[in-house]
């Protein structure tokens, strides 16, 4: 089983995520019968599958949820604030079991056993009685058991008072546990009344059980399926092999009992001790440990640094390879090209690679900013949705990383000032329900990521008072709109009259932008008063090597992202002139198209035929007219720093393996900048070339 | 080479049981509810043993299996199901239906290996 449970692990974590979306969505959608569904069968499949894998606290865990939610499912109750909340801690715990399944670190253990008890007392609320009789109309699948009774158990029995007047016999349940395999009972009498107060008709016995069977947790539970919900019952697994073959446990236990006396859940440790330190030490527990290196094994943390290392490493691997590929070609040996060849397979998957592990859609965080706005806006008491879009943008690791906190803040501004509360928005005639939305969306060589709320927006009159007493501009100074709410980014700047917990003391957007800025990126706002605000950062897609097409204008050479390359074609310089409109016929389509020659004002050289490379533009086809391809390309991006070009369409650039410098070209940015353009020189160039053909 | 069918929505449940079922020298095909595991059975492939879950989504195992009874070739082929409830369906629903073994997860692995050579020997 042992290698299995790391697929479950993973599976796990998958069902989780799933779970906590779909808690997320049903608290707005409460009467939404697929989501409880779902969430029923997660908690189901969860129990049943946890306990095949040695996650037996899991499945202990899951099963009063999962009643609870049967309960839902079937119409017997409905769904309360309560439900809810607990439901997102259990999220939260069912992670923190899956990491760890032995309950070792004290703190998840109490919050375990406090969760499953709040649990049992949303459960004891929803009929119990009722659940015993529809039990009773169905039948019940017992499995076979030998008696190699190769687990053993500690049950805390603690029957509820009432229970000899409902005509059950707790000594029967007990003395018929024997079934399962060999017991011994502790009786725990420090709960009996003093003889004048005592009512005889109550039970104030408890009781302590160890019990060695084959049978699991569930089953042994099972046998208490009558009492169980009113009354104390622990089950835990001790160990994994019969403790009364084993000399002396048994005393020690019954002394671990004694002195414990009513402190119930550091009895449960404290037997495990008790076991571990007889000399025999459990088999299960050490392979348990086993998994849990194992465990941390597979998932390790990084840093930032040494991923940067690896980048850059394949970054030098990558363009020292296509120096190779240059040699072999201008040599031409047999031998020279295969190993060439199989370097720059080599180097290519290396590189996928690398990139692959520092890549992970922005999905990841936006869970955390889901469980904010929730938080929060229950906090603040304001009704706030929030919308997603294109979570599956993928983004570096280490970006993400840096991400979390000035995201964090911009939400938690969004929140706390941004919206406002349902009755003003009401009387500005807004929906009563505030809306965040993270929208994201690659554009050329970035990612951009905006976070739009629908508030009151900023006044950019009160932030010019504001930055004026705050001495951060001049009263006579004259700033444009965007300038004035630009100054929110400035050190020690912020509007809110009251000051929350929620959005802090002054620290504030200054810190966002800071943070923004070491990663390269930039921070743009926007906003207009009672529509809301919109923060759009801006990330450069930190692959610091794509994949890009290799084409010449005249001599010089150029990169385009493959990503956005359609397919190439070609046309001869005739057609390009002679079109009608900038449009030229490819396939039975009119495509505009940007004759790079002119764009550069290039006239020197002018080919014959031309190639086309056909790129996607927000979704159309668009034309860029070059003179010839040479090729598939590696590209390692080296920033372009203080060199003066047109930073308006040339992202980076990058060394060829012959040494020399291509330029790259983005081509969102490409298409916006030519596509704007007044057909101003047109006329006047078309003369030139005419004139020099 | 004989054939196995494993249906649960489960993938890490599938891949024990399908495990298993290898080492015994089944050839297995896994199906992720009723209505993929009916896929399957119309099929070129004739399972010799299924195995299902109970409670999954889109189809659930008691459909799929009264589903498989009405199949001339699945009259008699031995059924185990899978099911986290050891209390999960009314007696009625199951009559008639030929269930071989149930099997409340979560399941002993020796046990397990017990009822798959007992359906081959009948």
């Amino acid at each position: 089983m042992e290698e299995f449970s790391q697929i479950f692990v993973d599976e796990a974590s998958e069902h989780i995520a799933k779970l906590e979306e779909a808690v997320l969505k049903l608290e707005n959608d409460k009467n939404n019968h697929e989501l409880i569904d779902q969430i029923f069968r997660v908690m189901h499949s969860l129990k049943g599958a946890a306990g095949m894998f040695g996650f037996e606290k899991i499945g202990e865990y899951t099963h009063g949820l999962e009643d609870i939610y049967e309960n839902i499912r079937t119409g017997k109750t409905e769904i309360t604030e309560e439900l809810i909340d607990i439901t997102f801690d259990s999220v939260d715990h069912l992670r923190n079991l899956l990491a760890n399944p032995e309950l070792s670190d004290k703190k998840i253990q109490i919050r375990h056993y406090d969760l499953i008890k709040i649990i049992k007392t949303i459960k004891g609320n929803i009929g119990a009685e009722e659940n015993i009789k529809n039990i009773q109309e169905k039948i019940i699948v017992k499995n076979e058991f030998n008696n190699n009774n190769n687990a053993s158990y500690y049950i805390y029995f603690k029957p509820h008072s009432e229970i000899l007047n409902e005509g059950i016999d707790p000594l029967l349940i007990i003395s018929d546990l024997s079934k399962f395999g060999e017991s011994k009972v502790f009786k725990n009498i420090d709960y009996v009344e003093d003889l004048r107060l005592l009512d005889v008709t109550k039970c104030y016995t408890c009781w302590h059980i160890f019990l060695s069977t084959n049978s699991s947790v569930n089953e042994i539970k099972d046998h208490f399926i009558f009492v169980e919900s009113k009354s104390e019952l622990k089950i835990s697994k001790i160990c994994s092999f019969n403790i009364f073959k084993k000399n002396g446990i048994i005393e020690k236990l019954e002394s671990v009992i004694k002195s414990a006396k009513n402190k119930d859940i550091d009895i449960e440790r404290e037997i495990i001790n008790a076991i571990s330190l007889n000399g025999k030490r459990d088999f299960s527990n050490t392979e348990k440990n086993k998994k849990n290196r194992e465990n941390t094994k597979s998932t390790i943390k990084v840093s930032s640094e040494k991923l940067d290392e690896l980048m850059n490493l394949v970054s030098e691997l990558v363009t020292a390879q296509a120096e190779l590929g240059v040699l072999s070609n201008l040599h031409n040996i047999q031998k020279l090209t295969t190993v060439a060849e199989n370097i720059e397979k080599i180097s290519r998957s290396l590189r996928d690679n690398a990139l692959n592990i520092c890549l992970v859609p922005i999905e990841e965080m936006i869970f955390q900013f889901k469980r904010l706005v929730r938080d929060l806006s229950n906090e603040l008491n304001k009704e706030i949705e929030f919308q997603t879009e294109g979570t599956d943008t993928e983004l570096d690791k280490r970006l993400i990383e840096n991400l979390k906190e000035p995201f964090m803040h911009i939400f938690r501004n969004a929140i706390d000032h941004g919206i406002e509360s349902s009755d003003e928005r009401i009387s500005k005639g807004k929906k009563s329900t505030g809306t965040i939305k993270l929208k994201a969306y690659y554009s050329g060589a970035e990612v951009h990521i905006q976070i739009i709320d629908d508030g009151n927006g900023m006044d950019p009159e009160r932030i010019r008072e504001k930055a004026i007493q705050k001495k951060l501009i001049k009263k006579e100074d004259e700033l444009s709109k965007k300038e004035i709410l630009e100054l929110i980014f400035q050190p020690g700047f912020s509007t809110a009259e009251v000051i929350t917990d929620v959005s802090g003391r002054g620290v504030g957007m200054d810190v966002v932008k800071r943070k923004i800025n070491e990663i390269n990126g930039i921070v743009e706002v926007e906003s207009e008063i009672n529509e809301g605000t919109t923060i759009t950062i801006k990330l450069p897609l930190s692959l610091s090597i794509i994949d890009a097409l290799l084409v010449k204008i005249d001599k010089t050479p150029f990169l385009l992202p493959l990503s956005f390359v359609d397919k190439c074609d070609e046309a001869s310089t005739d057609q390009i002139i002679n079109s009608v409109n900038n449009r030229i016929k490819i396939d039975d389509e009119l495509i505009p198209l940007i004759y790079l020659r002119k764009e550069f004002e290039i006239d020197k050289n002018c080919p014959e035929m031309h190639r086309l490379i056909i790129i996607k533009y927000d979704g159309k086809k668009i034309a860029l007219v070059v003179d010839s391809i040479v090729g598939e390309h590696q590209a390692v991006l080296k920033p372009l720093g203080e060199v003066e070009c047109k930073k308006e369409i040339i992202t980076s650039a990058c060394i060829l393996g012959d040494g020399s410098v291509a330029l790259v070209m983005d081509t969102n940015k490409l298409v916006e900048y030519y596509g704007k353009r007044k057909e101003k020189r047109e006329n006047n160039y078309y003369e030139k070339l005419k004139f020099k053909l | 080479m004989k054939n196995a069918l494993v249906v649960d929505d489960f993938r890490s449940i599938r891949t024990v049981v399908a495990t298993i079922l290898k080492k015994e020298g089944f050839t297995v095909t896994e199906a992720e509810n009723g209505l993929d595991a009916l896929k399957y059975l119309d099929g070129s492939i004739k399972f010799d043993i299924i195995i299902s879950d109970v409670d999954m989504p889109v189809m659930g195992g008691i459909p799929l299996i009264k589903e498989l009874r009405t199949k001339s070739s699945y009259k008699n082929t031995s059924v185990i199901m899978l099911t986290s409830n050891p209390i999960e369906r009314k007696i009625n629903e199951i009559q008639g239906l030929n269930i071989k073994e149930w099997l409340v997860k979560p399941f002993d692995y020796l046990n397990f290996k017990k009822i798959i050579e007992d359906c081959q020997q009948n």
